[in-house]
């Protein structure tokens, strides 16, 4: 037996691992090997060092700092998830009230018979009107820029506003239906 | 069913009540291990409260078919490997770390045990911290939690070879290493 061998048998040996004839094979070298002998030595003394280890017992606090921060994270994942829905309602209302607006203004009714019936001339026609309808409204947005930052502002705080009221009204409900951890 | 899988499978619904329970029993496990692993009583406590967390967020993937420990002990080791991997240096001076997890720990007995224990909680930790982050957590999970091979093998996503070959290196690392400080404190 190689003493590599029998230095792996010997950590084995620690954890009752070795049959009876892997055991004996061992003894046996170690009998006529000091360097091994001295290395099953230092183990036994490293495993005396081990024996019967203790415990560090988590702080007193732990509990309840680890349920602070789940609550916390949840929080902040429902806060998340509100805003995220309350801002495809504000998206999904604006479309619907800009909606007939936009339509009006493009007279869809209108244009589209015409775009079927009159061709890639009537299409270039079309552009040409999209075009100047856009750099009309270029023109309008530089002229009304710092009211309409106005409007982007009071909207981004009504938005705020309602995702606190949202979010508000949530805890008070889950208050009601879960009870405390403790 | 019994009451930890109920407490799981509350949990898993959302009952944070259910999941205290669980902190409850396995905090002092999970810490002792993280204090193991990474030897100072704040970050061992900032890693144990990341485990659970992680385990919280995680718990649908959780087989129940496993042992809830050990996929919670899985949970703790790797993060620490992990930040062992990170960290490059350690500013507090190991007798400092002792001292603050002995006073951390409940009911002083006498002087003369708390120093001998302090003694040899030190001379433990110091052979563990000549260790890989990964030899460190199988000695830990032998030592403390008397796994099996298997088992360490399972938590630690190694083989079962792996797993006696980690233990064999690290023993004889940290035995040779207890010689050296005999050898010293024998010429002294």
């Amino acid at each position: 037996m190689e003493c590599q061998h029998a230095s792996a048998l010997m950590s084995q040996r620690l954890d009752g691992q070795l049959i009876d004839a892997e055991l004996a094979v061992l003894e046996r070298h170690m009998e006529t090997c000091a360097c091994c002998q001295a290395e099953w030595e230092a183990l036994q003394a490293l495993d005396a060092l081990f024996a019967e280890p203790r415990m560090i017992p988590a702080p007193a606090h732990f509990k309840s700092v680890v349920m602070e921060r789940i609550t916390r994270r949840d929080r902040a994942r429902r806060a998340i998830g509100g805003g995220i829905v309350l801002a495809l309602g504000v998206a999904a209302i604006t479309g619907i009230l800009l909606a007939p607006l936009l339509a009006y203004s493009l007279n869809v009714r209108g244009i589209l018979p015409v775009l079927i019936t009159g061709g890639p001339e009537t299409a270039s026609q079309l552009l040409n009107y999209l075009t100047s309808l856009s750099r009309t409204a270029l023109v309008l947005l530089e002229q009304f820029a710092a009211p309409l930052r106005l409007i982007a502002v009071v909207c981004i705080a009504a938005a705020l506003l309602l995702n606190c009221l949202l979010f508000g009204a949530l805890r008070r409900f889950q208050r009601r239906t879960i009870s405390p951890w403790g | 069913m019994t009451t930890e899988t109920e407490w799981i499978r509350l949990a898993r619904q959302g009952d944070q009540e259910a999941f205290g329970r669980l902190v409850t029993v396995y905090q002092t496990p999970v810490y002792n291990l993280t204090y193991r692993m990474l030897g100072n009583p704040m970050e061992a406590e900032d890693a144990a409260q990341e485990a659970f967390l992680r385990a919280y967020t995680h718990l649908r993937r959780y087989n129940t078919e496993r042992s809830f420990k050990t996929w919670l002990l899985s949970i703790a080791s790797h993060y620490c490997i992990d930040r062992l991997r990170r960290r490059r240096i350690n500013w507090m001076p190991l007798e400092d770390e002792i001292a603050e997890a002995e006073s951390l720990a409940p009911n002083s007995p006498n002087p003369v045990a708390v120093t001998i224990r302090h003694e040899h909680e030190r001379e433990i930790q110091q052979k563990l911290e000549c260790l890989v982050p990964l030899d460190r957590a199988a000695i830990t999970l032998r030592y403390w939690y008397d796994y099996s091979y298997e088992e360490i093998a399972e938590t630690l996503d190694l083989t079962v070879s792996a797993v006696k070959s980690r233990l064999h290196r690290s023993r004889k690392a940290m035995a040779e290493m207890l010689s050296t400080d005999g050898d010293y404190a024998g010429r002294q």
